[in-house]
């Protein structure tokens, strides 16, 4: 009877310190993983344990029935991207999620970008700098749409707990993230574009080597027609890609977006913020 | 389906093209016919010397459904449309797409939801959606009384379906309606449109 009455109390005890440790959410940890009707949400860590001051990576992992696919960050003439809404131990913090480079759905004259079968959305995690009580407990409120023909909005409640440990530890799903990082576009400088009447011109830096194709997916609202042909220009300026501007749209100030270059095999996502310039002849 | 009607059809889908964009936000807009669900044609350039609100509509639409379901299209139209203005709901999906019904299906169904927009307009072919180059539904335009387009653009800055975002997102077509009613330039001309896809006819299937 005595042991009883001592356990009660221990687990109330660790009950209230569980509470005390993560502040913003509330009520029992969720689930790792959720599914809709056409796709499945999983909650990933790369590491399986958290260290003091090492920042982490952990990411929102969304497989998709066929047929089905889900958005980029810029979705396009329509849907949605998918959204996180993080809920951490005090002194944690998360930065935006990084998506991978999409393809492009096009139907008619309309387009949207996005993702079909299994696309990782990662996040990195800061932990203080001093050691957090463990464990350490993650939830995400998630929300995305799903689309074939018709489009269906979704939500999900998703929790990781993860222990404290003097050095992270390479989780089950760490391949995949490696993997995903290839897929993230790379930062690259010297892009420029002019714009006409009706259309925005964007070029490479002087040393960039022309590929076999490009394509071009803008980051911006009412700046591009997204379901627009794109052509490659050649000539004494070199390459350029020219992309048809929306009818109401403005000249961005900086023209910015994904490009897609394929040499062979080769695949180079580049993450562009190109700046305006005269007409080249 | 065999490989030859397979490669025929996306010969065909690849040369056909729709009718392009011409209505642009500070120019003409362009003038259209199409008949209400009661049979009933109306021309765009007949309403000259009223404003007029278009907007792209598909009950079948999560986006459309939040609007809808909130009474917060409803209550629009009714408020413009007891200042005088002219509301015409348009659909242009496609038949056998998601958003098509008969005409006796839409005021059947705009009975059961309280709306009583001016005219339901039934743009099956989808001419006068790319005329307008309506992406999503719900799409909105608002036309001055001289005809020209002052706004275009999303319903509000709230891309969302969830209800819970209509009370406290800015309603870009109220504002656009209260600033061109008293003779103001519209502030918000242009927005991005949020929505379902509008569920066009592809070419000769």
């Amino acid at each position: 009877m005595a042991a009883r009455v001592l356990d009660r109390r221990l687990s109330l005890a660790l009950v209230f310190v569980a509470a005390g440790a993560r502040e913003a959410a509330s009520g029992p940890l969720p689930p790792a993983s959720a599914s809709s009707q056409n796709v499945r949400a999983a909650l990933l860590s790369e590491t399986s344990a958290v260290s003091a001051g090492k920042p982490f990576w952990v990411g929102l992992r969304l497989e998709m029935q066929p047929g089905w696919h889900v958005y980029w960050k810029q979705p396009g003439d329509s849907g949605l991207p998918p959204r996180v809404r993080w809920s951490l131990p005090a002194g944690f913090a998360a930065e935006d999620l990084a998506f991978p480079y999409p393809q492009r759905f096009t139907e008619g004259t309309l387009a949207t970008y996005g993702y079909t079968g299994d696309v990782l959305l990662m996040a990195r995690i800061v932990p203080p700098a001093s050691p957090p009580n463990g464990p350490v407990e993650i939830s995400a409120a998630v929300s995305w749409l799903e689309c074939r023909e018709k489009c269906i909005p979704a939500k999900a409640s998703l929790g990781l707990a993860l222990p404290v440990a003097a050095a992270p530890v390479a989780s089950r799903e760490a391949p995949l993230f490696r993997a995903t990082r290839d897929l993230l576009p790379a930062r690259s400088d010297g892009w420029t574009f002019h714009a006409t009447a009706d259309r925005l011109v964007l070029r490479p830096p002087a040393r960039w080597r022309a590929p076999a194709a490009a394509e071009f997916f803008g980051a911006q609202d009412n700046v591009i027609q997204f379901g627009a042909p794109q052509r490659v220009v050649k000539g004494t300026a070199g390459w350029g890609l020219e992309l048809l501007r929306d009818p109401n749209g403005t000249v961005p100030a900086t023209l910015n977006g994904v490009l897609v270059a394929r040499r062979g095999a080769r695949v180079e996502a580049i993450e562009i913020e190109a700046r305006p310039r005269k007409e080249m002849r | 389906m065999s490989k030859a009607f397979l490669v025929a059809a996306v010969v065909a889908c690849a040369t056909g093209s729709a009718a392009a964009q011409t209505a642009v936000v500070g120019k003409a807009a362009p003038d259209f016919t199409l008949t209400d669900t009661n049979g009933k044609t109306h021309a765009l350039s007949s309403y000259k010397g009223r404003h007029v609100v278009l907007e792209w509509v598909n009950f079948g639409c999560p986006f459309v459904a939040k609007h809808y379901g909130s009474a917060n299209m409803q209550k629009l139209q009714t408020a413009y449309m007891d200042k005088g203005v002219v509301w015409l709901a348009i659909n242009s999906s496609a038949e056998g797409k998601q958003g098509y019904y008969t005409p006796a299906e839409v005021n059947a169904l705009l009975k059961e939801k309280a709306s009583a927009p001016t005219a339901y307009l039934l743009d099956t072919d989808g001419k006068v959606g790319h005329l307008y180059g309506a992406k999503t539904t719900p799409h909105m335009y608002v036309i001055d009384p001289k005809g020209t387009l002052v706004y275009a653009g999303g319903i509000d800055d709230k891309p969302t379906t969830d209800v819970a975002d209509v009370a406290g997102a800015t309603n870009y077509v109220r504002a656009a309606l209260d600033e061109t009613l008293a003779g103001k330039p519209v502030t918000t001309a242009v927005s991005k449109p949020y929505g379902c896809s509008v569920k066009y006819a592809t070419a000769a299937h």
